[in-house]
């Protein structure tokens, strides 16, 4: 039976612009403007879904993300992940979330790989005496076949996304979350990525929710698409059925932002 | 799987890691270790022993030790406040606090462990420094002394992890350094007797030193050593550092809560 993991209603997100103390503390540097970066955004999301956020620069993707995961407080409405409210820390929760960020850079530059696997382990309460196995078990996993000993910052985007995936997958989660993953990789990779996506959906039942402007991406890796436009949900629902939309607000905003 | 309570742990592995493989970094610590006591030692002739045993009414023989605790507490200062905050700086624009914080390590866990390879080593360094130079000047404390004064080392020391999580807390909230930890070292460094005694200080400075969390540290320190163990004297000087540990205690606490409510309001776990 399928489970609900992510149920958002009614969510809005504003950003109050820069605040005077922070204008001072950075000397001027602070320049944000208030905005609204989510609109009203409901959906649901369940385990074995592989569902897209398409949507150009700005359009709310990431904020959606970072309500999803627990790491943004929405202003208004409500986000409940596997039930429970994600921003509230529970160790149940956060267990079952994988995160693969878009940064790139969010490993330690001066450990190898494994070193850093082995660091996220024990942050994640892995027994010592499993930890190396685990740490390896998971490199094997994704396919990580960069040499033990290559400090991070050496690694290519593809190996820092493999990496990535792996660390997500520390927590044995039932639900992943990316974030424009797959911007800088090269097709075969990328389509590396997919297969390796799907494999994991269908032996672990884990539900997808991957932010994306790639609609070759939207297409084939995903089971549903939610469109974002300036922060609200403009369509949802199989590729097919929301692929005009999708191009109409990409038309509107630039043909350039298309990948 | 019980996570978050490995921190700790895991930090200090992860420093010991690049420190091991940095051998740059790992030679100019030691440099630094080794230099910087002998610069300070080499200074005491030049400030005046003798003015400074008159006025404060210390033997001329304690000024090495001043010299030394004085070094010891602006290096664990150092390490708990402006390294702790620019790291996680650091982490904050990389987005590896944002994995960490995926974890379910909760935050204040995760800011807590990161400074403590380098306190524990400043610590262990200043204590082996402060040894020896007793034992070059004075000889050898006794044992009660050593054990008071390493309580007001570990007190100081927590106060100033305190106040650094505190400075932390404000720079990862405005995403940009906090000027608390300039201030604290300003005033440290300036006076809270960490060179120039505060009973030497105008009764303003020597208040306003009295509020740096290495303050009650070098008085103990200082006093556990020219007392040779336990005196009621230093009843004072633990008041003073309970007092000063408690308000940087509900600081560190305030701001914790504080910061954790704006950057999940902002979504800055990572820039």
């Amino acid at each position: 039976m399928a489970e609900m993991l992510v149920q958002m209603q009614g969510v809005t997100k504003q950003f109050e612009g820069a605040t005077l103390v922070s204008r001072l503390l950075t000397l001027g540097r602070d320049t944000r403007r208030p905005h609204v970066a989510l609109r009203d955004v409901s959906f649901e999301l369940q385990s074995r879904e592989i569902v897209g956020i398409l949507g150009g620069s700005g359009a709310g993707k990431s904020t959606l993300l970072h309500c999803a995961a627990g790491l943004m407080t929405p202003t208004q409405g409500q986000v409940r992940v596997m039930g429970e409210n994600p921003a509230g820390f529970t160790t149940r929760v956060r267990g079952r979330i994988g995160w693969v960020p878009s940064l790139d850079t969010s490993f330690h530059p001066r450990l190898t790989g494994y070193e850093n696997l082995l660091f996220f382990a024990e942050l994640y309460g892995v027994p010592r005496a499993r930890r190396e196995r685990l740490v390896l078990d998971l490199m094997a996993t994704v396919g990580l076949s960069t040499p033990l000993d290559r400090i991070v910052r050496h690694y290519s985007a593809g190996s820092r996304l493999r990496l990535s995936i792996a660390r997500a997958l520390m927590g044995e989660p039932a639900l992943l979350l990316m974030d424009e993953v797959t911007m800088g990789l090269d097709p075969r990779r990328r389509d590396a990525f997919y297969t390796q996506v799907t494999d994991l959906v269908n032996a672990r039942g884990a539900g997808v929710l991957l932010s994306t402007r790639d609609f070759t991406e939207a297409q084939y890796l995903c089971t549903r698409v939610l469109v974002l436009d300036e922060g609200h949900v403009a369509a949802d629902g199989q590729y097919m059925m929301v692929e005009a939309v999708a191009e109409a607000i990409f038309r509107r905003h630039g043909a350039e932002e298309r990948v | 799987m019980k996570a978050g309570s490995a921190a700790l742990g895991a930090f200090w592995r992860l420093e010991w890691r690049i420190r091991r493989r940095d051998t740059r970094r790992l030679l100019s610590s030691a440099m630094s270790a080794i230099l910087v006591p002998i610069l300070a030692l080499l200074s005491v002739p030049l400030v005046d022993p003798a003015g400074f045993a008159r006025s404060t009414g210390a033997t001329v023989e304690s000024w090495p030790l001043h010299v030394v605790s004085g070094y010891v507490a602006v290096m664990v200062l150092a390490a708990a406040v402006p390294l702790l905050r620019d790291r996680l700086r650091r982490y904050q624009e990389t987005g590896f606090l944002e994995a960490c914080v995926m974890t379910q390590t909760p935050l204040w866990k995760t800011v807590l462990a990161m400074p403590v390879y380098d306190v524990a080593m400043e610590l262990v360094g200043g204590s082996v420094l402060m040894l020896a130079t007793l034992a070059l000047t004075s000889g050898l404390p006794v044992l009660s002394s050593w054990l008071v004064a390493t309580g007001f080392l570990l007190a100081g020391t927590a106060t100033c992890v305190l106040l650094g999580i505190a400075s932390a807390c404000m720079t990862l909230a405005f995403r940009a350094s906090d000027p608390m930890g300039s201030v604290a070292m300003g005033v440290t460094l300036t006076a809270s007797g960490v060179l120039v005694p505060r009973a030497l200080l105008p009764d303003p400075l020597a208040w306003l030193g009295a509020l740096s969390p290495v303050a009650p540290m070098l008085d103990g320190v200082r006093l556990a050593f020219a007392y040779e163990g336990w005196n009621p004297a230093l009843m004072p000087v633990i008041q003073h550092q309970l007092a000063i540990a408690f308000v940087f205690g509900l600081l560190a606490l305030a701001t914790i809560r504080w910061a954790l409510g704006r950057v999940l309001h902002e979504g800055s776990f990572a820039d």
